[in-house]
């Protein structure tokens, strides 16, 4: 079983340009709360698609959800078809999206990030609160509990807190 | 406090947004507990947990294959 560390070690190895977003950079910003999801923001332009398929392609990557055993080429016409990425490799679930609702594409997602320190490099993960406003605009079930975490971790990280 | 910063909390103070995540579940005292660890550490405990869901359920799916023998 492959981790999230090795993942994403492996893509910062190949020099994909991306940005941690979802579940787990909750968890990297302080959260509690359980994902198996690696949901990354990727850059879209052609030369990181290329890094990003030669990557994904030692994991025997497959669609989430698809039946086994049917035909499936990862290509960069599948990711420029493919806004939202669901695939499951070996490694539990890995989630490609080439842009973020509200914030906007990599680029934009890049800005609204932070380089977290972790594992010896630099990790680009969404800032808290951009995930908040992430998190609030999905609007899901799950997505309302976590704002209620995420919201508590900001009040927790602001100076000149006391207790 | 930052304008992005209270403006994500909704011009509500430190105290009442932590008061508000308490009542609804949010256990604060283990979010102050994942602050005091490594950026590291959060990755690596994500991982054991995840690892161990994971292997309990597929523990689970095999006593129940086995069952239905």
């Amino acid at each position: 079983m492959i981790g999230f560390t090795e993942i994403v070690k492996a893509l910062l190895g190949a020099q994909v340009r991306f940005v941690v977003i979802g579940g787990v950079a909750g968890v990297l910003h302080g959260g509690s709360r359980l994902t198996n999801d690696l949901d990354l923001c990727y850059d879209a332009a052609p030369d990181n698609v290329e890094r990003l398929i030669g990557v994904l392609h030692g994991w025997e990557p497959y669609p989430r959800g698809w039946p086994p055993g049917l035909p499936f080429v990862l290509d960069t016409r599948t990711f420029a078809t493919t806004p939202l990425l669901t695939l499951t490799p070996h490694l539990g679930d890995l989630d490609l999206l080439d842009r973020v609702e509200p914030i906007g594409d990599y680029a934009a997602v890049r800005d609204a990030s932070v380089d977290l320190p972790i594992l010896g490099v630099t990790l680009p993960t969404l800032d808290l609160p951009a995930l908040l406003r992430v998190k609030r605009h999905v609007n899901r079930r799950k997505d309302q509990e976590a704002v209620h975490e995420l919201e508590a971790l900001l009040a927790l990280r602001q100076p000149g807190a006391t207790d | 406090m930052r304008d992005d910063v209270a403006e994500s909390l909704g011009g509500r103070s430190r105290e009442q947004v932590l008061a508000d995540a308490a009542a609804y579940g949010v256990d604060i005292s283990l979010l102050r507990a994942q602050l005091l660890r490594s950026v590291d550490e959060r990755l690596r405990l994500l991982e054991a947990n995840v690892t161990f869901v994971r292997e309990a359920r597929a523990a689970a799916a095999r006593r129940r294959t086995a069952d239905a023998r």
